[in-house]
């Protein structure tokens, strides 16, 4: 019990040290364009006293929780929810602070995030994440203290109080684009992991049952996992192209050298791995004497595999594919390089121009989907996980 | 009915069964043991195809396995090994259930079955039926190992060290149950164990079995009377009349004894030696026939009929049971450091007595001398 109660001072120290060392850091940036090195704002160069100390209060809060009731279960979800209430306050803030900026510059003024935002955040989401882990016995309001902020966000900026941000002037700038390349990240990232399922299970069944082939699928599937992702969509252009040129049905399908095709290959090779090793160890571990007692009632191959094995590897092959999502969630970012879009072609736009808060705009959203892709996975392998099981692999995480 | 016929299955150069021959009579239990590597668990593997034979032929009630395809012989099977292999995301009952639902029973069948076999295993359907096995016991899990072999009735039980798994205390019990059942059912049983007391309390014929071969099939009875050769007789080991006596129950050994009821005292003792003056010891009982204490008439002569030549005896401790074993007679004898006990009926009368020379009879006909 003391070493548990150590153990959640310390996260929770840390998140909140974070955060106050962050407000010695420069708050907001101002650069008279998108491409010039800017001038630096620290909180006291922007906010006025009363706005500091409002800034200041979920900080108060949370040192106060920190000192005074460090053992009880609840503490790390109260100090997650006081964490998003830290985020709320600071983009409020933020939002006045940077209008309070843009109001006598030119048009082309930006005012980007500095540092200390960044920091805060940061600390912040120490702490929501520490939260949110621990207060698995709070059930649904687990989801509700530590994730409130995130509806607080989304009003702000649909209301606009954030846009003189640049960060959403690039998003104003490029609105119709931003939702073309969100559906097709989305697309890119959900088809190659269909794929991956589609092939990468019964890959992991097959090298399960021949322990021959074990070691040659994995052994090609792990060699795939050490290509650069840069460097595999390079390696795909060559012979794509080669095949469109020779064979015109394909390209009338749309496969060529650059775009959706080598893209898509690519990414569900990636997802493969961790899909079939999962497939794989899951059955496994299955323990010997269940398989023979299935076997010895009068199960044949497919019963026994639709009956009893994948029933009980399912949570596992769920996590490997969960992984598999988050994965190619990130690598598809890459995919921009090959003229597959998605939200690569901000990063990369913004990398070409300089422009820090473009590639932002190609980052955040890219994070953000990860996020809430993992989460919403882990409610599916939890809620697919048999009953009789779910006792074991609760006490296990 | 099983039956083996020069059943021989070899694993690469080396045989683990070889050229076997083995009937099993309907009805009966028969113990495969020996010591590890011997085959035993092969051949239990062979019947229900598990593994298949390089030589010979297999027959279940008269049918050649090998004409059956495996997964339909194995419904017609049950199959109960050591590690119980309860499926853990299934129910108690769906785990009951599995067999007669791959023989597409009724649904209401199947439940009137699952409640019935918990019942006869000793466990309380409503309790039970929606466990899942992580919240068994060993013991628990292991009724539910039985039960799920049971679940189709089939006419011939495959148990592979079914409670090797077990505690010791646990393991009696099963077995106890194990034989209760068994005398209900009267299935034709082959039990793979490597626990000679095991074997020898539930067995009606022992196999014993040795490098692939059969060494000796044979009553339990006969099999420690008469070990056929050295290995035996080591294997049985050196207690094996002590082990012996506890295939026998007291009602077999016990003979008549004499009995006096304390309100005819002394009068009929005194009618009595005057008939038959070599009575050495008399039970004496109250009116309804439990055990009050015992008459030396050696001490009834001595002291002239009064009654302290009567050891009183307190409660019914003394004397053993007509179902206790032999063993446990031998072993009151010597506990209490007597050459003659009581025996009591269930309700604790006296119905007769045993002595050490009676159980000596029974292990005169332990030989010491084998075939080599």
């Amino acid at each position: 019990m003391a070493a548990s109660a150590l153990k959640f001072e310390r996260v929770t120290l840390v998140g909140v040290g974070i955060g106050l060392l962050s407000f010695a850091l420069p708050f907001l940036t101002l650069k008279p364009n998108r491409l010039v090195q800017g001038t630096s704002f620290y909180v006291w160069n922007v906010l006025l006293p009363h706005e500091i100390t409002l800034l200041f209060v979920p900080w108060c809060l949370l040192i106060l929780i920190l000192l005074r009731y460090s053992k009880h279960p609840s503490i790390p979800l109260i100090a997650g929810a006081t964490g998003n209430l830290a985020i709320i306050v600071l983009f409020l803030l933020v939002g006045q602070a940077a209008g309070r900026l843009m109001q006598f510059q030119e048009p082309f003024a930006r005012v980007s995030i500095g540092f200390g935002c960044w920091g805060l955040v940061a600390g912040s989401y120490v702490l929501i994440i520490n939260g949110f882990q621990k207060g698995a016995e709070y059930g649904i309001l687990r989801y509700i203290a530590a994730f409130w902020g995130l509806l607080g966000l989304v009003v702000l900026l649909s209301t606009g109080y954030l846009n003189e941000l640049s960060v959403l002037k690039e998003y104003a700038a490029r609105k119709g684009r931003f939702l073309q390349e969100f559906g097709r990240h989305v697309r890119l990232s959900g088809i190659a992991v269909l794929l991956a399922v589609a092939i990468g299970t019964p890959l992991g069944v097959w090298s399960f049952r021949k322990k021959l082939l074990e070691k040659p699928i994995f052994f090609l599937i792990n060699g795939i996992q050490t290509i650069p992702s840069l460097a595999l969509f390079g390696l795909l252009i060559a012979p794509l192209s080669l095949l469109s040129f020779r064979f015109p049905f394909l390209r009338e399908m749309g496969v060529k050298g650059i775009g959706t095709a080598p893209a898509l290959i690519a990414l569900t090779l990636y997802a493969l791995l961790p899909i079939t090793r999962n497939t794989f160890t899951s059955l496994s571990v299955i323990d010997p004497s269940i398989l023979e007692a299935a076997r010895g009632m009068g199960m044949n191959r497919m019963q026994l595999l639709l009956d009893i094995q994948l029933p009980l590897s399912l949570p596992i092959i769920l996590s490997g594919i969960r992984v598999s999502m988050v994965q190619a969630i990130g690598n598809t970012t890459v995919a921009a390089l090959i003229g597959a879009g998605g939200f690569g072609v901000f990063v990369f736009q913004g990398l070409g121009q300089a422009a820090f808060d473009l590639i932002l705009l190609g980052t955040i959203p890219v994070i953000l989907l990860a996020i809430f892709t993992d989460r919403l996975m882990q409610l599916l392998v939890v809620a697919l996980t048999p009953l009789g099981l779910r006792s074991a692999t609760e006490s296990v995480r | 009915m099983i039956e083996l016929r020069s059943v021989t299955k070899k694993y690469g150069d080396r045989s683990a069964v070889k050229d076997l021959t083995l009937r099993i009579t309907g009805g009966e239990v028969c113990v495969l043991i020996g010591p590890s590597g011997c085959g035993k668990s092969t051949t239990i593997k062979l019947v229900n195809r598990m593994l298949e034979p390089d030589e010979g032929l297999i027959f279940v009630n008269g049918k050649n396995v090998a004409h059956s395809r495996p997964e339909d012989l194995r419904r017609r099977i049950g199959y109960v090994i050591q590690y119980i292999g309860l499926f853990p995301h299934m129910t108690v009952a769906e785990n009951i259930a599995v067999v007669p639902k791959l023989l597409s029973w009724e649904r209401q069948k199947i439940a009137a079955r699952v409640d019935e076999l918990l019942h006869m295993v000793g466990l309380d359907p409503g309790e039970y039926r929606e466990k899942y096995p992580h919240e068994l016991s060993g013991g628990e899990a292991q009724r539910i190992g039985v039960a799920r072999a049971l679940a189709s009735d089939p006419p011939v039980l495959l148990m592979d060290e079914p409670f090797g798994a077990v505690d010791p205390l646990n393991r009696e019990i099963l077995q106890a149950e194990f034989i209760k059942i068994q005398k209900e059912l009267k299935k034709t049983v082959l039990f793979v164990t490597h626990d000679l007391d095991e074997a020898i309390r539930i067995a009606d014929r022992v196999a014993l079995m040795r490098d692939g071969a059969l060494v000796q099939h044979e009553t339990p009875e006969n099999i420690l009377a008469h070990p056929l050769n050295r290995f035996v007789h080591d294997f049985v080991g050196t207690d094996r009349a002590l082990k012996r006596l506890s295939r026998f129950s007291v009602s077999k050994a016990m003979r008549e004894g004499y009995t006096v009821s304390v309100t005819e005292y002394p009068a009929r003792v005194e009618h009595m030696l005057k008939r038959d003056s070599w009575i050495r010891f008399i039970w004496i009982v109250d009116e309804r026939g439990m055990l009050r204490g015992w008459l030396d008439t050696r001490d009834f002569v001595a002291f002239g009929g009064s009654e302290e030549a009567v050891t009183e005896l307190q409660g019914a401790r003394f004397g053993v049971r007509e179902d206790a074993t032999l063993r446990e007679a031998l072993s009151r004898m010597l506990a209490e450091g007597v050459k003659l006990l009581p025996v009591l009926d269930r309700n604790g009368r006296v119905v007769g007595e045993i002595g050490l020379k009676d159980i000596e009879k029974v292990t005169e006909e332990v030989t010491d001398r084998w075939k080599d």
